[in-house]
């Protein structure tokens, strides 16, 4: 019991009615998905252009109506901690996503995902690193939006600015700016994707290499459809591992190579690659084993009242939850705050990924990027 | 009289801190520069993929900290070298709003801020704090914007 009680955050009721908040809010925002849905095909002229036209789902209504709702009326301070909470109970769903995959389907998809990866995560982060060194700008914002272009946005400049020791000002003009170029890349990619005839595996691809930020990644795939998601979570798995080492590289670039490291300040890299290492992603891991193994007790996502069935039909709580959180937090006072050298880069890394990305993701095609699931 | 001198260590506000002395130091005023830490950065520690939370909170907290010392130093420096005795305060919260506070508290006689010359773009994203607090601070407080000094 008393072990229990270290478990719990001594301040955990101040947590509570923004949590609560945000459960009500995506409760409404389920509901009306339905509702639109329902009406749409009952032949109703408005639901059908709110449903197909607008493509107004749960996504959007949750996060365009959060962004309302913050920047519009006067939120109370009161549930601002409760909200910052609810976001991350993507993470869960994420987790729980693992049943929609097999083995086959991460060797496949996570592979040209890999590939992915690899050229566009790390040659961001080469290239954005270099390019600040270049023009002079300074370690501590060339480190960050490095990584935070590179990898997974407002996460990645958490991880790297202790590292490359950022100001707090570069801090803020970065953490806007990967903000900014993140939101309107969620609700511009979705409708240049079905204006240009994506499926949705390719659009899950070309979100998961070029959106700056995990939270509007993860939005824009599931807002265009299942199969989106699923590529868009794979390839965001394989991006996510490496965090670790393009912070151990900015530590490299920026210190070590530099000799910049204070004499006694003692750097192992074993425990930064540890403490920079996403362990939930063992979990998702774990239930793709469990999936592939085709274990009969814990059927699948398919097959109704088995316990795989159960856990799909939580995770898009997870992700209502947890979008409805992203939106009461997606404030203009924030994106505001975008600016400088951070916006420049920002501007020119998003443009370039998307532009590549959509290259790439034409190239590859379809088929090699569809998650299969059995 | 009292004059409050808003300070954040930034270059444009050196303008504000000299005007501030000169004017104590000519009426005989009491000074007191306010230095307000923001902790907007730290509202981003639970990011969904967020690795090294408490890492980076005490990396923050440790750069405001150092941010207000320096501020700090700095004030007390050109205090010395005018010759003037004056006090210094440190808020934590949202820099309009503490500051905000701070008039409604302490009623001083004016208000001293600095002002960096914008385009009309970077007024919209600074929010221009001089304009929004000369709304604000009421009648018995007057307030002066202090242009910031060519380097």
């Amino acid at each position: 019991m008393k072990r229990l009680k270290y478990l719990i955050v001594p301040d955990w009721r101040r947590y509570v009615p923004g949590f609560l908040f945000c459960l009500v809010f995506a409760f409404i925002g389920r509901n009306l998905d339905r509702l639109i849905r329902n009406y749409h095909e009952a032949g109703m002229a408005w639901a059908t252009f709110l449903w197909e036209s607008a493509q107004l789902n749960y996504v959007v209504i949750l996060l365009l109506g959060g962004i309302l709702i913050r920047n519009t009326l006067p939120i109370p301070k009161t549930l601002l901690p409760g909200i910052g909470l609810a976001r991350p109970i993507i993470k869960p769903g994420i987790i729980i996503l693992g049943v929609h995959y097999v083995w086959a389907d991460v060797v496949r998809v996570g592979g040209v995902g890999l590939a992915l990866t690899v050229v566009f995560i790390f040659g961001t982060a080469i290239v954005v690193m270099w390019w600040c060194k270049r023009r002079g700008v300074s370690d501590g914002l060339g480190g960050i939006m490095g990584a935070g272009t590179g990898i997974c946005g407002v996460s990645a400049i958490i991880a790297t600015s202790p590292v490359v020791k950022a100001k707090p000002l570069e801090m803020a003009y970065a953490i806007g700016t990967v903000l900014l170029f993140g939101t309107l890349m969620l609700f511009t990619m979705p409708y240049i994707g079905t204006a240009i005839g994506l499926s949705e595996s390719q659009f899950g691809a070309w979100s998961a290499v070029a959106i700056l930020n995990t939270a509007q990644l993860v939005a824009a795939a599931e807002w265009y459809g299942p199969e989106s998601l699923n590529t868009a979570v794979l390839i965001n798995v394989a991006r996510i591992m490496f965090l670790p080492l393009v912070v151990l590289f900015a530590l490299w670039f920026y210190i070590l190579r530099t000799g910049k490291q204070e004499p006694d300040q003692k750097i192992n890299k074993w425990q930064l690659v540890k403490d920079k290492f996403p362990i939930f992603i063992l979990g998702f891991f774990v239930l793709v084993l469990l999936n592939s193994l085709s274990i009969g007790a814990l059927g699948g996502p398919g097959i109704a009242g088995s316990p795989f069935w159960a856990m799909d039909s939580a995770y898009t709580w997870c992700f209502a939850v947890g979008f409805a959180g992203i939106g009461l937090s997606i404030s203009i006072e924030d994106m505001k705050k975008a600016g400088g050298a951070a916006f420049r880069i920002g501007i020119s890394a998003s443009m370039v990924k998307m532009i590549l990305g959509l290259g790439a993701v034409f190239a590859i095609g379809s088929q090699l990027l569809r998650v299969s699931g059995s | 009289m009292k004059i409050l001198v808003c300070i954040d260590g930034e270059p444009h506000t050196r303008g504000a801190i000299e005007r501030a002395i000169s004017l104590g130091l000519s009426r005989s005023a009491d000074v007191t520069a306010l230095h307000v830490v923001d902790p907007w950065l730290k509202q981003f520690y639970n990011e969904i993929y967020a690795q090294g939370r408490r890492q980076y909170l005490e990396y923050v907290d440790a750069c405001l900290l150092e941010q207000a010392g320096q501020a700090h130093r700095e004030f007390d420096g050109i205090c010395r070298t005018e010759g003037l005795r004056a006090g210094f305060k440190v808020r934590h919260g949202e820099p309009f709003a503490e500051i905000l506070k701070e008039v409604r508290r302490e009623r001083p006689d004016l208000l001293v801020t600095g002002r960096r010359r914008l385009s009309a773009w970077g007024r919209f994203r600074s929010g221009n704090l001089p304009a929004r607090l000369r709304k604000r601070i009421g009648s018995q407080t007057a307030m002066l914007s202090v242009d910031a000094l060519r380097s």
